[in-house]
């Protein structure tokens, strides 16, 4: 709730607020949502450029790593195959992992979720735009520089999780582990900010009416993968930034000659990979749950049966990560805990199922080819459930253990839970891409190829797994029982290709011949469907108010005239900005206008400056490091060194309700954001400090060796913690005044507070050699941690004093002073914890 | 309805909570550094789970005694059959996390 109400300045539609950009007044409403031409096309935030680029992408990279696929199954056909030599055959399937994992599946359901979430929730745009558009590009370098380990002969061989201690220095001396880590930290870069956009845009920027409970379900499903993201991701980043500061800077994390633990990076890396199969499947099943009702035209059967499932589960597969780990040696209390909860989460998913049968059996379904595809989904996905019940059982799991019978469990859950919905989904939204439908004929096609080719394939690997055959060897001698089944299951994935091959003639194909798509060429009842989908610029002239959770079958109103006609929220265009409308995160009432930028180069511009950065970081030019984040830096200054929106209250086109443009309130869509954001950094910092205590627990001799920090200093940081906290609630109060120059010494405050205290830190933990053991350098990674942030919570108060100095703030546009108050807040706390565990783990309290 | 949202979330939090907790306890009792012994694990588990589930039921109760209002519309009432329904999962899988602490006598086994 609104705990202080904000300085609004009320003029008159005529007039503009002095403080905020009036727009491009020589142009209409479509002129001003059209993407630029020409190379400028580059500069694009909007949702549609930015999720097709996304799909594309993803796509691509899909391409790839299935030829990749082709290569190993290829080598697998015959017994004693010389195809690929071994090391060729380790970086193949390792590419072909990798790929698929991080630069396929995550980025594609990014991609539909860029596209359609403005268009089924009645919004005009992502929330924000550049932030999407940011991500992209550094999808897209990071993707390029894990690639182009290829060319430089430095492919990673060390399979898709990389593991120590064989990826460490010592047994990979050449870049491909480092081609690795700094390719995918940067490609997880965009995962995490779409994490923040897809929170923010669906609790934020709804249509009028639409609660939490009206919304289409894919939303529910979209934003627990996104708070799953948001706590799932960050394990990993830090495993990736701890291995990449051994492999680089000597520091010994996982060195167990000095007090590491490669278990260590195995927890940081499956605390991330087993919750990592459901954020790819959800989306994959809140697309089968909205198809579904379209298919056979009834509602989905239990949607609140359904928003239950979905959150349980987005909470239970956090609690398996360990049961990909039963194999090393954990105490069998641990490992019975892990089963239990592996078992567990068959329920939730269960549950979904029954819905989704429950839905089917509601009515006669049109057997178009995305139905097909759920079939599909259903089948596979199940059979993948049932072997996934059995691995989870710990006796089974350790006989089944890197064997076949595990590739072909997770081929069925992420090719039936992830591809087969995928499919669909393309066949399903085309129209919303391309504006023409593809061909039904192919399409069956493409379905009973991909169908009938991957069940051979991967079927048959359970056998060869229950017979013996490990994962991940080059070749195999004859006559041990695999030779057939192998033969089979590489002609399989033969057939399998070819379902996807000819996708890709269709997708061409329909580009120039399929039928121009009429509106709701499905019948389907969620608002993308409202306008005829030969893909304009804009989403809605008007925004409509939401009275159901399918609209377009309850509503008549909306299709009983032309789309630009539907009646709505801001029609007017008064200032010619882009506009949509903001709402209560959860009860859907309107509550202010966002404003949205126009199209800017400063995302491609930011992005570009890190990948050098990171790129230079692997050719060790440091000179160039240093290049490239200052463009990076400058990129983001541009970014953010805009006129404020805020302190105007203008009209919605909704029965005259005038509603404040991008607000001041802790409900916002900025301050929801920086939430998100500050959810991540936690996630982070508690991934470090799992670290640290995972290593004193396992390791206690190294930490009792370890000299303990200045706990004089320590405790002063503590205190100087306190301070930057008090700094962040005068922040936040002044965030609601109407005085702007008085304020300026608050972001003064936040900026001494955060030398201070990372000052502090650094003299605390200075009797520490990071070098001695893998606890001491855990405890400078927490430094440089906490570091980091304090530098940006600097850097932004500079920021904030400096506008406001220059009389770029006007009374009412203090929102800044809202967001970095929460940011602050947080990196106190964190850097509080810091002090905390230095006197701890030195024994002082 | 900002309460009913909360009720689908609280349920699984405490699961989340508890199954760290019991993670936590586990690690304690069984890593090198033995912080626990055996009766401990046993007794704080038990103790630590039983808090949880009597929480689980009062918050399932709670949800299907609010079922019975006939001033619920139809959004409403989607919320608090989900709240009921993550209740419940999150009891079976909150007394789940025990049984390893309860039918094991080791940590091996």
């Amino acid at each position: 709730m609104t705990d202080r109400t904000a300085y609004v300045v009320d003029l008159p539609e005529d007039q503009s607020y002095s403080g905020s950009a009036k727009g491009e007044p020589d142009k209409g409403f479509e002129r001003i949502w059209d993407a630029p031409p020409g190379i400028r096309y580059l500069s694009s935030v909007s949702h549609r450029v930015v999720g097709k680029r996304f799909l594309v992408t993803g796509f691509i990279f899909f391409l790839i790593a299935g030829f990749l696929a082709l290569l190993v199954r290829t080598q697998l056909i015959v017994p004693d195959n010389t195809f690929l030599d071994s090391e060729t055959y380790n970086q193949v399937f390792t590419m072909h992992g990798t790929i698929m994992m991080f630069l396929f599946a995550i980025p594609m359901l990014e991609g539909f979720a860029v596209h359609l979430i403005p268009l089924m929730v009645g919004a005009r745009d992502l929330v924000f735009p550049r932030l999407g558009a940011f991500g992209y590009y550094c999808y897209l370098f990071g993707g390029i520089i894990v690639l182009s380990s290829f060319i430089f002969d430095a492919a990673p061989a060390g399979g898709w999780f990389m593991y120590v201690p064989l990826s460490t220095s010592a047994y990979t001396q050449d870049l491909s582990a480092d081609f690795w880590l700094i390719g995918i930290t940067f490609a997880e870069i965009a995962s995490v900010t779409a994490a923040v956009e897809i929170i923010a845009a669906i609790l934020c920027t709804r249509a009028p009416g639409m609660s939490l409970t009206k919304m289409p379900i894919f939303m529910w499903y979209l934003l627990v993968t996104a708070f799953m993201i948001a706590v799932g991701f960050p394990p990993l980043i830090i495993g990736s930034i701890l291995l990449e500061a051994e492999r680089l800077l000597g520091l010994p994390f996982f060195d167990i000659a000095l007090g590491g633990d490669p278990l260590l990076w195995q927890h940081l890396f499956w605390l991330f990979g087993h919750p990592e199969v459901y954020i790819i499947f959800l989306p994959a099943a809140g697309m089968v749950a909205t198809m579904l009702p379209t298919f056979v035209g009834k509602p989905l059967f239990g949607y609140g049966f359904a928003v239950a499932a979905v959150v349980t589960m987005g909470f239970l597969s956090f609690g398996l990560w360990a049961h990909h780990m039963f194999a090393t040696g954990l105490p069998v209390m641990s490992l019975t805990l892990f089963s239990a909860a592996s078992t567990m989460v068959a329920i939730p998913t269960g549950v979904q199922i029954f819905c989704f049968l429950a839905t089917l059996a509601q009515g006669r379904p049109r057997m178009d080819v995305p139905m097909l595809f759920i079939l599909g989904f259903l089948f596979i996905f199940v059979i993948g459930g049932f072997t996934g019940v059995m691995i989870a059982a710990v006796p089974f799991n350790l006989q089944a253990h890197d064997s076949y019978f595990i590739v072909a469990h997770l081929h069925y859950v992420l090719i039936g839970g992830f591809i087969f919905p995928m499919f669909g989904a393309l066949y399903y939204w085309m129209p919303q891409f391309t504006g023409r439908m593809m061909s039904e004929t192919i399409g069956r096609w493409v379905f009973w190829l991909m169908f009938i080719g991957f069940n051979i394939a991967f079927f048959m690997m359970h056998l060869t797994g229950l017979r013996g055959m490990p994962r991940r060897i080059a070749s195999y001698p004859e006559g041990l029982g695999w030779d057939r089944l192998n033969m089979l299951s590489s002609i399989g994935s033969y057939i399998l290709a070819a379902g996807v091959m000819l996708f890709v003639f269709d997708f061409f194909w329909h580009q120039r011949h399929g039928l121009r798509a009429r509106r709701n060429p499905w019948g389907a009842g969620t608002l993308e469907w409202l306008y005829t989908p030969i893909p304009p610029g804009f989403n809605f002239h008007a925004i409509p108010e939401v009275r159901s959770r399918e609209p377009l079958w309850d509503q008549p109103e909306l299709l009983d005239r032309p789309a630009p006609q539907v009646e709505g929220a801001l029609r007017p265009c008064t200032d010619h900005r882009r506009e949509t409308m903001g709402n209560d995160p959860i009860t859907g009432a309107p509550m202010q206008i966002v404003r949205l930028p126009h199209p800017t180069w400063t995302p491609l511009i930011s992005a570009f400056g890190l990948a050098l950065g990171f790129a230079a970081t692997l050719a060790s030019a440091y000179w160039l490091v240093a290049v490239g984040f200052a463009i990076a830096l400058i990129g983001i200054t541009a970014w953010i060194w805009e006129p404020s929106d805020s302190g105007v209250r203008r009209d919605s086109g909704l029965r005259g309700l005038r509603l404040p443009v991008n607000v001041v309130d802790p409900r916002s869509h900025l301050h929801i954001a920086v939430v998100g954001t500050m959810l991540i950094s936690f996630a982070l910092f508690a991934s470090l400090l799992f670290a640290g205590l995972y290593l004193w627990n396992t390791q206690p001799h190294w930490a009792e060796t370890t000299p303990a920090a200045d706990p004089l200093m320590a405790g002063l940081a503590a205190l100087a913690a306190l301070s930057l906290l008090l700094f962040s609630w005068a922040s936040r109060r002044a965030a609601f005044g109407a005085k702007v120059t008085p304020v300026i010494a608050v972001d003064l405050g936040l900026a001494v507070g955060a030398i201070g205290l990372g000052a502090l830190l650094f003299l605390s933990i200075q009797p520490v050699d990071p070098y001695a053991s893998a606890y001491a350098a855990v405890g400078w990674a927490l430094f440089a941690f906490v570091a980091g942030y304090l530098a940006v919570v600097l850097y932004w108060s500079l920021i904030n004093a400096l506008r406001k100095a220059v009389g770029a703030v006007k009374p009412g546009q203090m929102l800044p002073n809202l967001l970095i108050a929460t940011f602050a807040k947080v990196v106190a706390i964190m850097g509080g914890m810091t002090a905390a565990a230095y006197l701890l783990a030195g024994g002082a309290i | 309805m900002r309460g009913l949202t909360k009720g689908i979330a609280k349920p699984v939090l405490l699961w989340a909570l508890h199954f760290t907790l019991i993670y936590a306890l586990i690690s304690a009792a069984c890593a090198p550094r033995a912080l626990l012994g055996q009766n401990h694990l046993l007794i704080t588990a038990v103790v630590l789970t039983l808090v949880m589930a009597i929480a689980q039921i009062f918050w399932m109760w709670g949800a299907a005694h609010t079922g019975r209002r006939s001033d619920l519309n139809r959004d409403e009432a989607a919320l608090l059959r989900a709240g009921w329904w993550t209740g419940l999962i999150s009891l079976i899988a909150t007394l789940a996390n025990l049984t390893p602490v309860l039918i094991l006598p080791g940590c091996h086994g």
